[in-house]
């Protein structure tokens, strides 16, 4: 009730003194002023006080305006950050994170611009990746969850760079200036993979997990393939402006980088040598290996040598090649040492895998009698061997054409001396 | 737009300070029905509120004309009146003042039913028939439309006490209307 009482207390405006006073005063005040301020010149402040007090106003936003554009200036620096901070890839956060990096390939347009965007993002992933591995608050299956994700991207951006560098190749011409933009981008990419196998490489030792272990060396053959590739799009640029008063990218320059590439691949097959030859002890050691088994071991291991020191040889010739600037033998040389190299290391890794199933079957048969853990260790080594089936490089099981094995059928016969039976196989 | 308005006020007060009769005039005419009315409700005298008013814009320019600066325009005003108001009702006490000018102490019963559409005299009664004080924050808010805070610096108290003054003024206000 009463608030309608106030509503109608406005009608009081309507009191007002009379117009004839409001006349006579303004008329006396108006007077009065004339008279006292005639032939007063304006103070020198007068014009300066006007101004800022006009201007200020229209210079100097209202309380409002600055804060809103202060919040929005805020929120734009905190999303950023939340964008540049090294986070594990999980929740909101990552839906922004790859939103953004979405967004920025989107604006680049060029393959040229999406080359950067990829790399700036692979630098990222790396830093990111090395983050997660060292950190201890992660549970184990956190870890591996989070760096499984993070190498993946990390290999998609790679991957993503080489691309763009393929589609920008072809987009060429005759453009003396942009060939040269595009072996220079093609090194970057070469020398951001040889970081990430580098980045990567610490990964596992930080992480020491082996689901992760799986991926990293996985994203790691990738990443090294597709620096290959890279630098095989440099080398054609490189030797397409030769004779160029002002090349974007040197000879020099090219040949650096292919000579790390042989460095890596030479410490590759170090440690493969050094890795068979501790597998080669253990299962030596290892008295519950047959005779038969022993000597396919030596034979397997001894192939590995064999193509370790053949991948040395060639990596030896792709330096002289270097030497006399012959950039695109060198590199092919690079290529076979790295094929070779990749195939002595899916053998240890298989022979190194199923050493382990073998361990693991021992242990469970000296410890425990019930049949469960040896059913899971049976289960694992038929997958190590079903893996091992599905592999080019793997001599000793060859399969039909189209054939698979029951994996059901393992390991159900077995000879007396503890021999493998390979049952009928599967059309 | 008060915020513009200050602004504006601003300006004509720095033109007027250096001898612009239309600036002064211009702010004249914004508020002299708004101190006549606060006068009014004060000494409840037309004659007298006018010519406080007149008093109060001639105390205005001479202040101004003395160089001083003045932050706020319209709350420096009202002060300007209040004070005038203080001096008259002062002066009042000292000397025997004609019957015509004295105040009408006796308070006219008055009931009303706000649903209704009340005259202007209806509620000029009732606007009189509250204390001095709440009588003059009840028109600075509610005829006036102006704010707590410049309320508090026109009467010179704390924003709280204005909020208690209005509060208790409303519940008098209560007193009036027909249950």
């Amino acid at each position: 009730m009463s608030e309608q009482l106030l509503k109608q207390l406005k009608k009081l405006e309507r009191i007002t003194p009379s117009d004839e006073w409001a006349e006579n005063t303004r008329n006396f005040l108006y007077q009065k002023i004339e008279r006292e301020t005639i032939g007063l010149e304006p103070t020198w402040t007068y014009r300066f006080r006007l101004f800022f007090v006009v201007w200020s106003r229209r210079m100097i936003p209202s309380p409002v305006k600055m804060v809103s554009v202060f919040t929005i200036l805020a929120v734009m620096f905190s999303a950023n950050l939340v964008v540049e901070a090294e986070i594990a890839p999980v929740g909101a956060l990552e839906v922004v994170q790859r939103s953004v990096e979405k967004i920025q390939l989107f604006l680049a347009v060029t393959p040229q611009g999406e080359i950067k965007v990829n790399l700036n993002y692979s630098h990222k992933r790396q830093r990111q990746a090395l983050n997660i591995a060292s950190n201890n608050d992660f549970s184990p299956e956190e870890k591996t969850r989070h760096l499984n994700k993070v190498v993946k991207y990390l290999e998609g951006n790679v991957l993503g760079a080489a691309n763009s560098l393929s589609i920008a190749k072809e987009d060429l011409g005759d453009d003396k200036q942009m060939q040269g933009k595009v072996a220079q981008l093609a090194i970057e990419i070469t020398k951001n993979g040889q970081e990430a196998v580098k980045s990567l490489e610490q990964v596992k030792v930080s992480a020491d997990l082996k689901d992760v272990d799986k991926t990293v060396s996985d994203a790691q053959s990738v990443i090294e393939e597709s620096g290959v590739a890279s630098l095989a799009v440099a080398v054609e640029q490189v030797q397409s402006q030769q004779g160029s008063d002002n090349p974007v990218v040197s000879t020099d320059q090219v040949k650096e980088v292919i000579s790390e590439v042989i460095n890596r691949e030479n410490e590759k097959i170090d440690k493969i040598g050094a890795k068979a030859d501790q597998v080669g002890i253990t299962e030596a050691k290892n008295t519950d290996n047959s005779a038969t088994e022993i000597k396919d071991l030596t034979k397997e291991l001894t192939g590995v040598a064999v193509n370790s020191e053949k991948a040395k040889v060639i990596l030896d010739e792709a330096k002289n090649s270097l030497a006399q600037d012959n950039l695109s033998e060198a590199l092919d040389k690079v290529k076979q040492s790295t094929e070779i190299t990749k195939q002595s290391t899916a053998v240890v890794s298989k022979i190194e895998d199923i050493s382990l199933g073998k361990m693991l079957n021992n242990l469970s048969a000296s410890t425990s009698s019930t049949s469960t853990i040896n059913i899971n260790i049976k289960e694992k080594i038929k997958d190590k061997v079903n893996q091992a089936t599905s592999t080019e490089t793997t001599p000793e099981i060859i399969l039909p054409k189209g054939a698979k094995i029951n994996p059901s059928l393992i390991f159900e016969e077995t000879n007396t001396s503890g021999e493998i039976i390979i049952p009928d196989f599967e059309e | 737009m008060r915020e513009s308005s200050d602004h504006q006020d601003k300006v004509l007060l720095i033109k007027a300070r250096e001898g612009d009769a239309n600036s002064f005039g211009v702010l004249f005419d914004k508020y002299y029905s708004k101190i006549y009315r606060f006068i009014f409700f004060k000494v409840s005298s037309k004659e007298i509120a006018e010519d406080l008013a007149s008093q109060t814009f001639l105390k205005c320019w001479e202040h101004l004309s003395e160089g001083n600066r003045v932050d706020k325009f319209q709350p420096w005003l009202y002060r300007i009146a209040r004070n005038l108001i203080s001096d008259y009702f002062r002066s009042r006490e000292k000397e025997e003042l004609p019957l015509i000018y004295q105040e009408n102490s006796e308070i006219e019963e008055i009931k009303v039913d706000p649903a209704q559409n009340l005259s202007r005299e209806e509620l000029e009664k009732i606007i009189f028939n509250l204390k001095s004080e709440a009588r003059e924050i009840i028109l600075l808010r509610y005829v006036e439309d102006l704010s707590i805070k410049e309320i508090s610096k026109i009467v010179d108290k704390s924003a709280v006490n204005v909020r208690v003054i209005i509060h208790r003024a409303i519940k008098e206000l209560q007193e009036f209307i027909i249950e």
